[in-house]
């Protein structure tokens, strides 16, 4: 009887360790990145704000094997302002002494997309016991959200062209002043990429 | 008689082997009788229940604590709001990162945030002064001063020892914001000096062959 019990204790004992083996994962990754300063010569002339309103749901589910509980699902919310700055970058600027035209080039969001703080507004549903929920995800929520702004402002010509146009006003005007200083008046056309 | 007595002896013992034989046999029947209910008795029915409660308990508590939700859905709508009308010269991006460190009363760190982010460096465009040496035939370009036009902290790059409170992230970010300010107000000379010396060579690259079409000997100077 004894030894029966001795074998029972160690038989679950190894059948424990098989769960926590079965449950076991193992990941790895390493990144390296080399930053670098950035000088540059963008000239922004158009800074736009945008209500961004995000909305991130995560359905978990208990895996048996051959089959599945379903758990509620979590849910996280947050409405938030971003703004970006769109101009030209200067050095793209094409002078052609020949024909006395300045190339205005299309316009590109300047910097990064950024973000005002004190608009957050964030709210949080159905967190479980050992929701993976944490700051880590909630800010790769808003990472995410935020290139999709980049995006949808890129793929806006009307934004794109008004920042264009606005960037032609404000270098003519730079090279107008230059031309009465020195009592000339300038000849210059414009021309959009 | 003798004979009689030798068969006799011999059934005796051909009876006597017999019955050891038997008695083996019998004894063998009992062990394998004996390890089959020793078997039925090691895996009892509450036994086996017991053991399958444990491992299906197991696996419940690792699929709520470790194991990822199956599936994720992410939905961002954006509105524009507001346009305005701007007019910066953004001449340097510094990519940098850093910890911010927290500590309480005495002196034990509390909350540690790593975070990566930029500044970006720049000038007011519209406030750039010409003015001209009629006398030494100078057209002079004076830029105004560099100031620190944004500063950005990358949401993704966060990582908080200990690992903190979800509904606290903004704070979180807000620390690290003015953690990375901090840093380039105080001590960013040489940042400032180089966004400075980028500003300068940019408009003398862009005006330089404006001023030399008006021709008239012109010369351009920007500082």
């Amino acid at each position: 009887m004894r030894s029966q019990l001795i074998i029972k204790k160690l038989l679950l004992a190894f059948l424990i360790c098989i769960c926590f083996v079965a449950c076991k994962k193992n990941a790895t990754t390493k990144e390296f990145s080399l930053l670098e300063l950035q000088r540059m010569s963008k000239l922004s002339t158009l800074k736009c704000s945008f209500k961004n309103v995000l909305v991130h749901e995560d359905e978990h589910q208990i895996n048996l094997g051959i089959t599945a509980i379903p758990l509620p699902k979590e849910k996280y919310f947050c409405e938030y302002i971003a703004y970006a700055n769109i101009g030209i970058d200067m050095k793209k600027i094409n002078y052609n002494e020949a024909t006395q035209t300045i190339t205005i080039p299309k316009a590109e969001i300047i910097g990064e997309i950024n973000y005002d703080l004190s608009s957050f507004n964030e709210k949080f549903y159905h967190k479980l016991i050992g929701s993976k929920q944490n700051v880590e995800t909630i800010t790769s929520h808003l990472k995410y959200s935020l290139d999709e702004l980049k995006k949808t402002i890129e793929s806006n010509d009307s934004i794109m062209n008004k920042a264009q146009n606005i960037a032609e006003t404000q270098i003519e005007e730079l090279i107008n002043n230059v031309y009465t200083v020195a009592g000339r008046k300038s000849n210059f056309k414009y021309i959009l990429e | 008689m003798a004979n009689n007595n030798l068969e006799n002896n011999i059934i005796i013992e051909d009876n006597k082997s017999d019955n050891q034989s038997n008695e083996k046999l019998d004894a063998k029947e009992k062990d394998a009788k004996s390890n089959k209910k020793s078997l039925l008795n090691f895996f009892t029915p509450k036994f086996i229940i017991t053991i399958t409660t444990i491992i299906v308990a197991i696996l419940i508590i690792f699929n709520l604590f470790f194991n990822n939700g199956t599936s994720s859905r992410t939905v961002v709508t954006s509105m524009l709001q507001d346009q305005k009308v701007i007019s910066e010269l953004s001449t340097l991006i510094v990519p940098c990162g850093g910890i911010y460190e927290e500590k309480n009363d005495k002196g034990k760190e509390i909350l540690d945030i790593a975070y990566s982010g930029t500044v970006e460096y720049g000038l007011d465009f519209s406030q750039i002064n010409i003015s001209t040496d009629e006398e030494n035939k100078k057209i002079i370009v004076k830029i105004p001063s560099i100031y620190i036009k944004e500063v950005y902290i990358d949401p993704s790059s966060i990582s908080l020892i200990p690992e903190g409170k979800y509904n606290k992230t903004t704070e979180y970010l807000q620390k690290c914001k003015d953690d990375l300010s901090s840093k380039f107000t105080n001590n960013s000379d040489e940042m400032y000096n180089l966004a400075k010396s980028t500003a300068v060579e940019t408009l003398s690259s862009f005006l330089d062959p404006i001023v030399k079409n008006i021709g008239d000997g012109y010369d351009l100077i920007v500082e």
